[in-house]
């Protein structure tokens, strides 16, 4: 059995570190590039949201490698995401790709059910052992979202423009070098200093910049045109309201570990969107409000092209931003998504938040 | 800030004054569970009064009051709103959540009250609304409940709702009924158009007194998939029905297969849809092409998150029997009438050109 694994931002070091603790073969996909969607686009249906279409791409590159087996999460609706794999599958099948497909689906009632479904893939390896490497697994991914979030801080701060993404990038590679749990505290802890030694503008007063959305158009940065690293290099300091480990604690573990959630999140989205409704929509409006609350200057929300939960969110946007005084651009994305294009939309709201910072901050002295 | 919450009407009016004047919108539900609401509202004693058939001004309203990206379903479902006001006391939006136990309807649904409460409260020409939450998830969270909750918030006693429910019900049933029986579903629903129904001598009408409106046989059978607000709305689906029908083919639609005949025809596939409406589709589609068919039109809704899936699976399927001819035609609020038409010929083209093709070889194999 060779297995591999969809990307989604950092999700490739963390499945690699589980499957090694398990002594599972594995293929991760090559990195996403150009060829990786447009096999996609050319086998996944035109109408599907963008990340079946890299999905699909993925699989079909790391089967070109020998991969055998797939390992995915699923879900049980409202939305699309949870009937993924069926169509996959079908793809597949018409494609003559043979993949076997492990899917993970949210456990309905308690961890119980995933540590079965695990059992699928994981054999002879004893209990002790899967949870033990779980926790491992999940430690890379902590500390992979310290980095991130640190480097998305400080990125609009460096001086030498190209520093912070050098750094970000050695850690992940050191990151997934890791063997013992305390190794990756270490580096992890190591990184961070590297991070906030590179020369940086402490004077800078940045714009803040929230972005909310759907998951994958979060998390993977191929999919939004490198978002957070552009939004820096305008000079905002960005925060993501979801990052990888929140979303694996939530979505696979069902709230097992103690990291912070967004039940709180949802809830402050009740006065607007009283009903869940799939993927991250009312997180989308919660985050929001909360960025709001927080002093942010200004929130995306980047969803793929036609996402539900994300236009039912998109259509509340409005009343949020009027209560809380907080300007939202909203930005989906598909295959015809041009880095540029995006660029030009991403500064024009910056320079738009900066405007409005200025006007305040003058309009404040006076009064 | 204010969020107008569902109802304020206190109980005593309905005794002082007039029953409420109760406004169903012509979209999304209506094309499947008029008979339920309107017998129900109509029992209680309030006058229903329906928004108009689908036109141009609703249209242009609907794609107004909506974002871009939704759906023309959910845009239509805007419009029709908006047209009922000034003539009802409350326009009844029920949150559709799930209707059949253990599926969801798409997240548009669940979202789509709140979506119109934040759109109202930017326009105050929006009527007032009455939201009541389906969720046949929760054991006894079905229809029963929300019409319950509905017309308690009216101010109406418990007990004079539960003899409006077994009415009501009876009228759905007998609606359900037609369909299963082949009836075609605009008459079947065109009785339930009109006012007064209920207070007719037999109440509901006796099972299937109508003939079964019978197409000429001999002309080509065709299966025409797609969500009812899709192909019943004759204004959004270009009056492809109709069309069909004059040109003397024998129109089969999703309706008129059954739950079990559905879940017979899916059983096969690893993973059931959680959709309810998609599992119809989907069953029904796959059950139809085991029979003698001729081809089969998906109408699928630009945009569509739920179509997007099920119409891949349906096509594949379609693809590898190669027996059944396939078309998809996606509909939005810029789709040129002509292009239908002229594709719908080129497919009735097309099954006639293989029918006589099956014909001739047939005829050349007993030579
Ligand atoms: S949340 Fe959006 S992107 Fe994800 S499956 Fe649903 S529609 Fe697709
Ligand atoms: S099922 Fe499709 S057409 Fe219907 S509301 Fe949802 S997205 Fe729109």
């Amino acid at each position: 059995m060779k297995v591999t694994f969809p990307h989604m931002g950092n999700m490739a070091i963390v499945v690699k570190a589980l499957l090694k603790e398990l002594n599972i073969e594995f293929i991760p996909p090559p990195p996403i590039t150009k060829r990786t969607l447009s096999l996609g686009v050319q086998h996944a249906p035109e109408s599907a949201c963008l990340p079946l279409k890299m999905n699909i791409g993925n699989f079909l590159e790391a089967a070109e490698k020998g991969a055998d087996t797939v390992l995915m999460a699923g879900g049980i609706g409202p939305c699309r995401f949870g009937y993924y794999n069926q169509v996959q599958r079908e793809i597949l099948n018409d494609l003559g790709v043979n993949l076997n497909m492990i899917v993970l689906e949210p456990p309905d009632n308690h961890i119980g059910e995933l540590l079965k479904r695990l059992r699928a893939l994981t054999g002879s390896n004893s209990w002790w052992r899967l949870v033990k490497a779980i926790r491992f697994a999940f430690a890379k991914c902590e500390a992979l979202d310290d980095l991130e979030k640190a480097a998305s801080r400080i990125r609009c701060r460096e001086l030498q423009r190209g520093d912070v993404d050098r750094v970000y990038a050695q850690a992940c590679e050191a990151i997934d070098q890791t063997t013992t749990p305390k190794e990756i505290e270490q580096c992890r802890d190591e990184f961070l200093t590297k991070m906030r030694s590179l020369p940086l503008d402490h004077q800078k007063r940045p714009i803040r910049i929230g972005i909310v959305g759907e998951i994958y158009t979060l998390l993977e940065p191929s999919s939004n045109g490198f978002m957070e690293k552009n939004l820096g290099r305008l000079g905002a300091e960005v925060s993501r309201s979801i990052y990888l480990s929140e979303w694996v604690n939530e979505h696979l573990l069902k709230g097992l570990l103690p990291v912070k959630g967004h039940k709180l999140t949802r809830k402050r989205a009740q006065p607007y969107l009283s009903c869940m409704v799939g993927g991250h929509g009312q997180e989308s409006i919660g985050a929001t409000i909360e960025y709001a609350q927080q002093g942010y200057d200004g929130v995306i929300q980047v969803g793929p092209l036609t996402c539900m939960p994300e236009i039912v969110a998109q259509s509340i946007m409005p009343n949020v931003e009027k209560d809380f005084h907080i300007p939202v651009l909203t930005i989906y994305v598909d295959e015809q998504t041009g880095e540029a294009g995006l660029l030009t939309r991403l500064e024009a709201f910056v320079d738009m938040l900066e405007r409005r910072k200025r006007n305040q901050v003058e309009s404040g002295m006076q009064g | 800030m204010k969020i107008t919450s569902v109802l304020t009407l206190s109980p005593t009016k309905v005794e002082a004054e007039r029953p409420p004047i109760i406004g169903i919108p012509r979209a999304l539900g209506y094309y499947e569970y008029l008979p339920l609401w309107r017998a129900f509202f109509e029992c209680l004693g309030c006058s229903v009064v329906l928004s108009p058939v689908t036109n141009k001004a609703i249209l242009d309203q609907g794609v107004r009051a909506s974002v871009d990206e939704a759906c023309l379903p959910v845009k239509l479902y805007y419009g029709h709103v908006k047209a009922l006001s000034g003539k009802t006391d409350y326009v009844f939006v029920p949150r559709m959540i799930s209707v059949q136990s253990k599926t969801y309807l798409c997240p548009k649904f669940l979202g789509l009250p709140d979506m119109l409460r934040g759109a109202a409260a930017f326009d105050s020409t929006y009527p007032q609304m009455l939201v009541a939450n389906v969720n046949s998830r929760l054991s006894g969270g079905g229809w029963d409940k929300a019409l319950m909750e509905a017309a308690e918030e009216l101010g109406f006693s418990r007990l004079r709702i539960r003899e409006a429910q077994k009415i009501a019900w009876k009228a759905q049933k007998d609606f359900e009924h037609r369909l299963i029986q082949g009836e075609y579903p605009p008459s079947a629903l065109a009785i339930w158009e009109k006012s007064g129904r209920v207070l007719e001598p037999e109440g509901v009408l006796p099972r299937s007194t109508k003939r079964r409106e019978s197409a000429p046989s001999g002309g080509p059978r065709i299966a025409v998939m797609g969500h009812s607000y899709q192909l019943f709305d004759s204004f959004t689906s270009m009056n492809l029905l109709a069309r069909l029908k004059a040109k003397g083919v024998r129109v089969i639609t999703p309706l008129a297969t059954d739950d079990e005949k559905c879940r017979q025809a899916t059983r096969f596939l690893p993973k059931r849809l959680f959709w309810s409406f998609g599992q119809k589709l989907l069953g029904s589609s796959l059950h139809l092409m085991n029979e003698p068919l001729d081809g089969l039109i998906y109408v699928a809704a630009f945009g569509c998150g739920p179509d997007s899936m099920i119409g891949e699976m349906v096509e594949r399927h379609a693809r590898r029997l190669d027996q059944v001819p396939y078309l998809l035609l996606t509909i939005d609020e810029h789709t040129g009438e002509a292009g239908v038409v002229t594709r719908i010929e080129a497919f009735l083209d097309l099954i006639t050109r293989r029918k006589e093709g099956h014909l001739l070889s047939a005829k050349a194999q007993l030579g």
